[in-house]
């Protein structure tokens, strides 16, 4: 499952660069830095080899102890890198080729939006939300986000940002949207106005609240995703509940 | 492009509405022209993006100059470029019977003076794809007898990182046979 997902544009500064903020997010932005440099080996290599392989997927780059890093560069010189945790051993050479496919199709499609000069920063929100491997071939689409943080087993105590209090109830699923959206994990201390999501209710000690305006969140995959029993603690103050 | 005619007409009324406005003092006189060539140079960074999605790397500008002859001119204009020269050095040759733009407007000499606006589009399509692709280059325009055309181009830095020349591209018909320039020439005249 991609940790980090980083767009670098022909110049070789960031266009666009997310990560999953469960470690420091710097080490990814020096790991996408360094595999910069073994992307330009690989183009040059390729140019003056003259092999078949003149594909814009570039395969692995370089592996670390705890993560793969991927690479593909498309004709227009900009190059996609993709980070990934090792202990995935499922997620396939094919699997990482059809999210690069999305990627660059969902890139296409931003160089076409009028509002974006070619060159600036993508601040477009639906730009390049990162696709779940475990449904491969499902469809990506920018409102469904099909993250691999849906329905973890709070069995697993997981630390999320800069919160504390992660566990609740044991054998409760709990929903958590992928930290690339705009959605910020907060403790519901304070009462929180949601925007209109549809069908993500969550009467957890989580509250999803909208870093900007509020993005569409399309049903999760899993078969009973969004029913949590309410927690003691969901609001300190009296407030509107959380619903959407 | 699904119907030719949807863009040949719809580009020009483009045309004339950038100078209708121009007379309505929105847009400075003289300006029309950049402006129209702006318009092209986004439009085909966007086109160039979606085109290379699917295609292999491109080794070397020949490579690049021939997918721009063969698959961007048949996709925009629904024919290719009839012919492609170079020498190697920088200077491309580009060659089109019959440029689908000006075919409607007449076979010979008539509305020769016009015809400069409505080329602009095009030398920025073809200035923005390329740029997308990494080349930097300057095309300019010339007529001299419809429905021929001639595209000048000058790069100033190659993908092969040479150091900076002038170079030029020209996409010319005459009577058939094609003007070779040996040496850079920038012409503009209409």
């Amino acid at each position: 499952m991609a940790v980090c997902i980083a767009v670098i544009a022909k110049e070789n500064y960031p266009l666009y660069i997310r990560s999953t903020p469960t470690e420091n997010e710097l080490k990814f932005h020096y790991m996408v830095h360094t595999s910069l440099d073994v992307v330009d080996e690989k183009i040059s290599a390729m140019g003056k080899a003259l092999v078949d392989q003149r594909e814009l997927y570039l395969g692995l780059l370089y592996p670390t102890e705890d993560y793969k890093v991927y690479g593909y560069v498309t004709n227009s010189k900009v190059k996609f890198v993709m980070v990934v945790d090792s202990s995935n051993t499922a997620l396939r050479d094919n699997e990482i080729r059809s999210m690069f496919r999305k990627l660059h199709n969902s890139y296409t499609d931003v160089m076409c939006n009028p509002f974006y000069n070619p060159g600036d920063r993508i601040q477009s929100r639906w730009a390049l939300l990162p696709v779940s491997a475990s449904s491969p071939g499902g469809p990506y689409s920018r409102v469904r986000i099909q993250s691999r943080w849906a329905l973890l087993p709070v069995s697993d105590p997981v630390q999320v940002g800069p919160t504390s209090c992660v566990r609740s109830t044991p054998g409760r699923p709990y929903f958590l949207c992928p930290i690339q959206s705009r959605w910020a994990l907060l403790p519901v201390s304070d009462p929180v106005q949601v925007g209109p999501t549809s069908c993500v209710r969550i009467q957890s000690r989580w509250a999803l609240l909208p870093v900007s305006d509020p993005v569409q969140v399309g049903p999760t995959p899993v078969s009973d995703p969004v029913q949590v029993s309410p927690t003691p603690c969901v609001r300190s103050s009296p407030g509107p509940l959380i619903t959407w | 492009m699904a119907d030719e005619a949807l863009f040949l007409l719809l580009h020009n009324e483009m045309v004339s509405g950038v100078y209708k406005s121009a007379e309505q003092g929105e847009v400075e006189n003289g300006r029309c022209i950049t402006k129209l060539e702006n318009m092209g140079f986004r439009v085909g960074q966007g086109l160039i993006e979606r085109f290379t999605k699917d295609t292999a790397r491109f080794k070397d500008e020949l490579d690049i100059m021939k997918f721009i002859c063969k698959d961007f001119w048949t996709t925009v204009f629904k024919k290719q470029i009839d012919n492609l020269r170079t020498n190697h050095q920088g200077i491309y040759v580009l060659q089109d019977n019959k440029f689908r733009l000006l075919t409607q407007m007449s076979a010979g000499k008539q509305y020769l003076e016009h015809a400069s606006k409505y080329l602009a589009f095009t030398c920025g399509l073809i200035r923005g794809g390329l740029s997308n692709l990494g080349i930097k280059s300057i095309v300019t325009a010339e007529v001299s007898s419809m429905p021929a055309c001639k595209f000048q181009g000058t790069m100033q830095k190659g993908v092969t990182d040479t150091p900076n020349k002038m170079f030029q591209w020209i996409l010319c018909h005459r009577n058939g046979r094609l003007r070779r320039l040996t040496k850079p020439n920038i012409i503009l005249k209409t």
